[in-house]
């Protein structure tokens, strides 16, 4: 009996060695042969032994192979768009055996990813991490150059799998934490001193017109020159007197460039330098302090500002005024800053009251218990047991048996907090579902992206956040509240790639410098702008494609000519199209949707030509969840610059080579809907070129000359022709299913801050489904996706 | 003042150093075959290679346009023409790839050969090296630890701080106490989640391990180096404080390229580091439209002005090298300089015929060699060994070339 027992206990575990050997050796099973097959009916002609096209074997397929994940994904990524295998005459497999070889390649993915929890644990972003901060603190500090990079590729910058710490980042940690630290709780009282800033380029950024002469700075033409100290001052918070040196030059020669001395600049003089409110800049830069010269020259600064000046709207002297050919002219010369502060010190700070209840007779801080677990709970985002404050307890002790005051201590803390991974990382578990604090956060950061408030946090604490209703409502609280506006600029910045924007200039020959100068910082708000309204009045996503309303500025409109009534100051406003009215105007018809603003036909030229080839890519990408690898080795079809032949001539070729048609017979038609669209987006219906006339020096001048008609008609890869932007629209529109999906897989990997898992596909099609059922509306679909039970989990 | 207050920065900015002349014997290095300090420099849409290649190989080649600037200097250095990144993907990633050759591995385990040789080279020196990106800083790096990128610094005057800048010892001796004692703190806040976590996860946490930990050895680096005398650099940042990429500004990107090979430089000069990765991922904002030129002459032509204005400067540079006399020779002799493209022909993101330029290191230098379809790995051995690593073997590298 015994004996039995025995070898039965010793078979099994003779079994269980094997399986353990087994693992690292994937398993195959009727799964891989049925790949193994399918492979070799269809596609071993073009990656088999012979021939590798795309450097892809698949005669070699094995084990090996078919346990990696990007592999698998890409060839049923293929398959499923029926890309591959090509259609060139040979035999195709049925559409029952594609459908069975994807569903073996879905599974096997499935249980590939069930070994591993989704997504990884991932660090906070330059702007989550600045916004945690200044949120914590009411700060406004400006770090995100000094923080480690983010993902620096395509796609979101909160992706975890595409950020990285280095060792270097480390150092960039350690520093940055110091200087908050050090400006957030001031250890002592501060005495007041003078500190005087030099206008020179070490300490001052310029934009736009200032000059340096003279070893100062010269703000140029009124309302455009703007000078900014280039770091934060890291003066003690208080009010400070502040006073500006100039020189007041009058200007000889025949250019007036030889400035000569005259005095030191007098009252008159300075009160022109006032900052001119209008400066976009000031919307964003929140750390900026200006120096208003027509006020009571006082400020209150704290460790974090900046100082700004540029010179007032009104008309005075500068340029503007200047007579034409010589004669005697001025200019004000700024030498340096000085500053004189910190008067009207309150103690504790007011920074620290808002932190800290409770202080000694000095006004420094008090319970260092207490204060220890203000600041953790704020700065890790969750309740810590005490045992694991203990070191942070020892660190002030010590601190304080050396002689530094509870300030002193607690700043030391703050200093540790800010390097620890409970700050720095975001902690959802280790897979299943998340705890009310990991829930709390994915909100906040998502929409927000920052950490939880007060409200959020007590809904974590009281186990709330679980409950759909409860974060349908929260949604919505913190959609109307002032930091949403992170989330609009955020995604829509980073889904459409809008910073590439930055990188095109038309050419000048099509567009006057001074008139891109003028409109170039609106053409990324433009899409944020747009996005924003369909939020708030909870439009459909097929806006996206077509719209019958634009939301544009005065200056915008210079390009689109679509009339309305603008805000001053360049404002943004909602404008309807009519174009079901009687008699729509062509401009209206025109425009609407995405595909035709400025921004995205700019970014996808090169400033004089137009690419179908980028635009098609960029639409099927962003609005259709395409994906396209880039080419490797390939020429790019040669350009011609005689304008003889036209672009829809010259990509015809692609379609001769089956590895190029696989993806062009989408692309190339998509693009060519939209070349009647120039590259700044304005219509035309004619080519033209840029013909070099004179040459001035270095200055070039052209003309334009006009080449060929435009010609838009083209055919999709399923057979479908398309025409014009009109055609283009209502292919798209005809799926607006997949366009919702495409949207919701761009919203599921920014709001869970990872990329996508095949398991994904499921929950994603179900928030779909839910979203469905409400029309798409763009607040919809976000709210389905917080409520859903996916955004719970990892 | 942020500045003054500003440990890292300021102690790393101090400085202490005994001028080159004293280092020389060092690591008992023979006779002028063995070098021992590399300049690695990528710029990644490689040179327009129409106006790079000479048209004849050997000694009597004649400078293309591109070369002209540095011609002067022929003596100095080799073309090196035909070599390829072996990358299945080929196209832009072998931007970030062309460092660490092409493993079928995973990206944890890419470590680029700047970083190979700087685990050797910067046991002594107090910073191990440097990797100098000039803008955007948006860019992928190209020099990677276990497949985490090393990024450096972009901006030239935060660089001269780190190399240069003064600091008040005293407290930064107190400073780094602290440090010390917040990391200790932090690791074992990372050790107890480790225990916790899937995974996945464990490999992330992983870096902030080995970030931490190098962060601690560079705290004692520190510690070591505050005891050396100071020493004076004669540089000044005046007029470079404000470099940034800006759009189509050609004196400003200039200037831009000129300060950070003037560091470069001084960071060999006063013995700071003796790796340097420069890393160009575009020279001004212009220049990723340009080199899709599509054959069209006028942009060809300022692909071709910004080609040059790179040869221009480094032909200063390596001047400078060969002007810098030290105990075995000169600065050059000991500095194998490396300059690659990471692609071909941007225009069509090919990743073969790649333009190389290698200088100083002892090598023999003068002309223009094919070195058809080689791997860049085995060029990267060859330089290794230069810099007596005794290694056989870099990624899929593993024949040294005779040059």
């Amino acid at each position: 009996m015994t004996g039995r027992f025995l070898i039965i206990v010793s078979l099994a575990l003779v079994v269980q060695d094997a399986r353990a050997a087994a693992t690292p050796q994937p398993a195959g099973g009727a799964g891989l042969d049925e790949v193994g097959e399918f492979f070799a009916r269809y596609c071993y002609r073009c990656h088999g032994e012979e021939r590798q096209r795309g450097d892809l074997r698949l005669d070699t397929f094995d084990a090996a192979g078919w346990a990696e994940r990007d592999l698998l994904r890409e060839i049923r990524a293929v398959l499923l768009e029926g890309e591959m295998p090509p259609d060139d005459g040979e035999r195709q497999p049925t559409d029952d055996e594609r459908a069975r070889v994807e569903a073996q390649l879905r599974a096997r993915l499935l249980a590939l990813e069930g070994e591993t929890a989704a997504g990884v644990y991932r660090r906070l972003n330059r702007s989550e991490y600045q916004n945690t901060i200044n949120d914590t603190f009411g700060t406004s500090f400006d770090l995100a150059k000094r923080l480690p990079l983010d993902n620096p590729g395509e796609g979101f910058s909160n992706t975890g799998e595409k950020m990285f710490l280095s060792p270097l980042s480390m150092k960039q940690y350690a520093e940055v934490a110091f200087d908050i630290a050090e400006a957030v709780i001031p250890a002592h009282r501060p005495e007041v001193e003078t500190v005087r800033l030099e206008a020179s380029a070490k300490n001052f950024n310029k934009r736009w017109d200032v000059k340096q002469k003279k070893g100062g700075l010269v703000l140029g033409e009124p309302g455009y020159g703007l000078m900014y100290s280039k770091r934060p001052l890291g003066l003690p918070e208080g009010v400070y007197d502040f006073e500006i040196k100039a020189t007041h030059y009058a200007n000889r020669g025949r250019h007036g460039h030889d400035l000569q001395e005259t005095a030191p600049a007098g009252d008159d003089e300075l009160k022109r330098l006032v900052i001119y409110e209008d400066q976009d800049i000031f919307s964003h830069r929140k750390d900026f302090v200006l120096l208003r010269t027509n006020r009571p020259q006082k400020i209150f600064l704290r460790p974090e500002n900046r100082v700004a000046l540029s010179e007032n709207t009104v008309p005075g002297r500068g340029r503007v005024e200047r007579p034409e050919g010589g004669g005697e002219r001025h200019t004000t010369v700024i030498d340096a800053i000085e500053l004189t502060g910190p008067y009207g010190v309150v103690w504790p700070t007011e920074g620290v009251r808002r932190l800290f209840a409770d202080f000694d007779g000095q006004g420094n801080i008090g319970d260092l218990d207490r204060a220890i677990a203000t600041l953790a709970t704020k700065l890790f985002r969750r309740e810590l047991p005490p045992a694991e404050l203990a070191a942070y307890r020892e660190l002030a002790e010590r601190e304080i048996e050396r002689g530094e005051n509870g300030n002193g201590a607690v700043q030391l803390v703050l200093k540790a907090m800010l390097c620890s991974p409970h700050f720095l990382y975001k902690h959802e578990g280790s897979g299943g579902e998340l705890d009310g604090y990991s829930i709390a956060s994915r909100l906040s950061y998502f929409l927000w992206s920052s950490c939880p408030d007060e409200e959020l946090m007590d809904l974590a604490r009281a186990g709330k956040l679980k409950d759909p209703s409860v974060r349908r409502q929260q949604f919505h609280r913190m959609l109307g509240g002032a930091k949403s506006h992170r989330f609009t600029d955020t995604f829509v910045s980073e889904w459409l790639e809008l910073e590439k924007i930055k990188e095109v200039e038309p050419h000048e020959a099509f567009f006057r410098k001074q008139d891109f100068h003028r409109v170039k910082g609106y053409l990324h708000r433009e899409p944020i702008e747009f996005f924003k309204v369909m939020l708030e009045e909870n439009l459909s996503v097929t806006n996206f494609v077509d719209s019958d309303f634009a939301v544009i500025n005065d200056v915008l409109n210079g390009i689109y000519h679509l009339g309305g009534k603008f805000p001053p100051g360049h404002g943004f406003a909602k404008v309807e199209l009519g174009k079901g009215g009687p008699r729509p105007h062509p401009n209206a018809l025109r425009r609407g949707g995405l595909l035709t603003q400025a921004g995205m036909l700019l970014m996808t030229s090169d400033g004089t030509v137009t690419s179908p080839i980028y635009r098609g890519v960029w639409v099927l990408k962003k609005l259709f969840g395409s994906e396209f690898v880039p080419p490797n080795n390939v020429s790019t079809l040669p350009a011609d610059v005689r304008g003889a032949t036209s672009i829809r001539e010259l990509v015809k070729k692609h379609r001769a080579d089956p590895s190029c048609a696989r993806c062009h017979d989408k692309i190339d038609p998509v693009g060519i809907a939209l070349e009647n669209y120039d590259m700044i987006g304005r219509w035309r219906e004619q080519y033209s070129r840029p013909v070099l006339v004179k040459k001035e020096g270095d200055r070039e001048h052209f003309k334009l000359e006009k080449t060929l008609g435009v010609e838009v008609d083209a055919v999709y890869v399923d057979g479908r022709q398309i025409d014009g932007i009109g055609g283009l629209k209502e292919m798209l529109l005809a799926d607006e299913d997949r366009l919702a999906r495409a949207f919701l897989e761009k919203l599921f990997v920014y709001g869970m801050g990872r990329e996508l898992t095949t398991r994904d596909e499921g929950e994603i099609e179900k928030i779909r489904q839910r979203a469905s059922s409400t029309g798409y509306g763009l607040r919809d679909m976000i709210e389905c996706l917080v409520t859903s039970e996916g955004f719970i989990r990892r | 003042m942020f500045d003054r207050r500003n440990f890292l920065k300021a102690a790393g900015g101090t400085l202490f150093l005994p001028s080159l002349e004293s280092f020389g014997q060092g690591a008992g290095l023979p006779g002028g075959k063995t070098a021992e300090r590399f300049l690695c420099i990528v710029y990644d849409y490689g040179f327009y290679p129409e106006a790079f290649f000479p048209a004849e190989v050997g000694e009597a080649y004649e400078a293309s346009p591109v070369l002209k600037p540095l011609d002067r200097m022929r003596d100095q250095y080799t073309v090196l023409g035909g070599f390829s990144h072996k990358s299945p993907l080929g196209g832009h990633p072998n931007q970030y790839k062309i460092l660490s050759g092409d493993s079928q591995d995973s990206r944890e385990s890419r470590t680029s050969v700047d970083q190979v040789v700087a685990e050797q080279l910067g046991k002594e020196t107090r910073l191990r090296n440097l990797v100098v990106q000039v803008n955007p800083a948006t860019s992928t790096s190209c020099s990677w630890i276990g497949g985490v990128p090393a990024y450096n610094e972009n901006d030239p005057s935060a660089l001269f701080q780190t190399l240069f800048g003064k600091i008040d010892k005293g407290k930064a001796r107190g400073q780094i106490g602290d440090q010390k004692t917040i990391l200790d703190i932090s690791l074992a806040q990372a050790r107890s989640l480790q225990k916790k976590v899937s995974r996945g996860d464990r490999q992330k946490l992983e870096e902030y391990f080995s970030s931490v930990r190098e962060t601690e050895k560079d705290i004692e680096k520190k510690l070591k180096w505050l005891e050396k005398p100071e020493l004076k650099v004669d540089y000044s940042m005046e007029g470079r404080d404000d470099l940034v990429m800006r759009n189509y500004d050609f004196e400003n990107a200039r200037l831009y390229i000129k300060t950070v090979f003037d560091l470069v430089y001084l960071a060999f000069k006063y013995d700071m580091t003796r790796t340097i990765t420069v890393h160009i991922p575009t020279i001004t904002s212009g220049h990723h439209g340009a080199s899709h030129h599509s054959k069209r002459p006028y942009m060809i032509k300022n692909l071709i002005n910004l080609d040059r204005l790179l040869t221009t400067e480094l032909a200063d540079l390596l001047q400078k090298f060969c002007e810098t006399k030290t105990a075995r020779g000169t600065m050059n002799d000991e500095t194998v300089t490396f300059l690659t493209g990471a692609l071909g022909d941007a225009n069509s993101h090919q990743g073969h015929n790649l333009q190389g330029i290698l200088a100083g290191g002892g090598f023999d230098h003068g002309s223009y060699r094919r070195i058809e379809d080689e791997d860049i790995c085995n060029v990267f051995l060859t330089i290794m060994q230069r810099l007596g690593l005794e290694e056989d073997k870099f990624v899929t590298g593993s024949r040294a070339l005779s040059i």
